[in-house]
């Protein structure tokens, strides 16, 4: 019978404290008639095998001894689903992304490469997706364990959502935010600069003069329309693919330059100017890389758009 | 065809044990209008063609007693000490309205089936 002691010490690790024994007497004796019962039935004393069997068929002991404790999670069903959700959303934007800039460094900027190991550069990664994955976890335990879904009001569910409607705080914003690109890159408009420090931006900019320009004016134009009718059709959503895949090319081509500006400080020592430099480029191989993302997940965007059944755009013209 | 199969019998089974579950406690409040043993409860559902297992009697006995259906005792039988248990007074209550309220969803069913 010792392998029946075994199960029984097993089961009675994991049953709640103050009724472990009572429960442990039970189950003893339901498996002690059933071995009685087997024994009368041939006539002998059961096996080791033959004990295994009806064991077995009891069950684990741990799904035995948690039939006897109360149902508990620490995220039950109701938010399981959006847990998940968020879970996602945070990987695909945010570590996904985060992950894709640090290649695109590891790649393209040299300056990084050399001060950054992979090692090091996973350790800082493990150490972000431990921090989401245990703040959002531990959030989530919160709400689960709060009132938060007793008190609501149908009038503050969200605006019914529709995949074909573009923000216009968006456009508006995509629009300025071009125009003063193009005018400030056709030298009619001045930035403020840092007095003293004379920023001389690297060759590939130059080269690169009208294809930057010509997929920023192109913008131009698509922002205006989409402002006014704010929803997506098949040549608009065509148009800003292809533009968004223009700018995609000119980031890599960007990037795979290395350096992109060139610092000469009067009366600094040799040292500092290139810590500088390297600062000032790294910034922005991180802004070209950011950008680059979002270049992405726009085209993603775009061609998901665009793979919708056509009824979806003709439906959401005629509301 | 062999996966649809499958699916099929994972279903129906998922479906059979939600169908059972009410009346199983329907079931067992009702034998124990006479005071039983687990092991002899589970082998009187068998024979009735109620199997039921013991990792799922057990439980729901407690559970049952917890909720003041039932009541039990240890007492020994065969020189051995059985834990046996009855329907309380507000179980026999509460098996009176469940057992109309079985009948009146079976005719129900029955007009529907």
């Amino acid at each position: 019978m010792e392998l029946l002691d075994r199960y029984l010490q097993s089961v009675k690790w994991l049953l709640p404290k103050e009724q472990k024994e009572d429960i442990l007497a039970e189950l003893s004796e339901d498996i002690r008639s059933q071995i009685e019962e087997k024994e009368a039935e041939l006539g002998r004393r059961l096996d080791e095998s033959e004990l295994e069997a009806i064991l077995r068929r009891w069950g684990h002991p741990m799904l035995v001894a948690q039939r006897y404790l109360p149902q508990q999670s620490l995220i039950g069903p109701v938010w399981f689903p959006v847990y998940q959700f968020v879970l996602k959303m945070v990987g695909l934007c945010y570590l996904v992304p985060w992950l894709l800039v640090w290649l695109f460094l590891a790649i393209f900027v040299p300056s990084y490469r050399a001060e950054h190991t992979v090692l090091g550069t996973l350790e800082s990664f493990l150490l972000i997706v431990v921090f989401a994955f245990t703040a959002i976890t531990v959030g989530f335990a919160f709400a689960e364990r709060s009132k938060i879904l007793e008190r609501w009001n149908p009038r503050k569910l969200p605006a019914e959502r529709d995949p074909n409607r573009i923000s216009r705080s968006e456009s508006i914003g995509e629009l300025v935010g071009s125009l003063v690109f193009a005018l400030w890159w056709l030298n009619l408009l001045r930035l403020p600069s840092i007095e003293g420090i004379p920023i001389t931006l690297a060759p590939i900019w130059s080269t690169l003069y009208w294809p930057i320009l010509l997929v920023v004016l192109a913008s131009v134009p698509l922002s205006a329309v989409n402002t006014v009718r704010p929803w997506w059709t098949r040549l608009r959503s065509g148009f800003r693919l292809a533009v968004d895949a223009a700018e995609l090319a000119l980031i890599c081509i960007l990037l795979a330059a290395g350096s992109w500006v060139e610092i000469a400080v009067p009366n600094a020592s040799t040292a500092k100017i290139e810590q500088l430099a390297k600062w000032a480029n790294l910034s922005i191989a991180i802004t070209l890389g950011v950008i680059g993302v979002v270049m992405i997940v726009g085209i993603v965007r775009g061609v998901r758009r665009l793979r919708r059944p056509r009824a979806m755009l003709v439906g959401a013209l005629s509301a | 065809m062999g996966n649809e199969n499958g699916m099929n019998t994972d279903l129906f089974e998922s479906l059979r044990l939600e169908l059972r579950r009410g009346c199983l406690i329907l079931a067992v409040l009702a034998e124990l209008r006479t005071e039983q043993y687990g092991y002899t409860l589970r082998k009187t559902l068998a024979d009735h063609g109620l199997a039921i297992e013991e990792g799922t009697l057990y439980p729901l006995l407690r559970r049952l007693e917890s909720q003041g259906l039932l009541v039990s005792r240890w007492q020994e039988e065969d020189k051995r000490n059985k834990r046996f248990y009855r329907l309380s007074p507000e179980g026999k209550l509460i098996l009176k309205q469940l057992v109309a309220e079985w009948k009146r969803i079976n005719s129900s069913l029955d007009g529907i089936l």
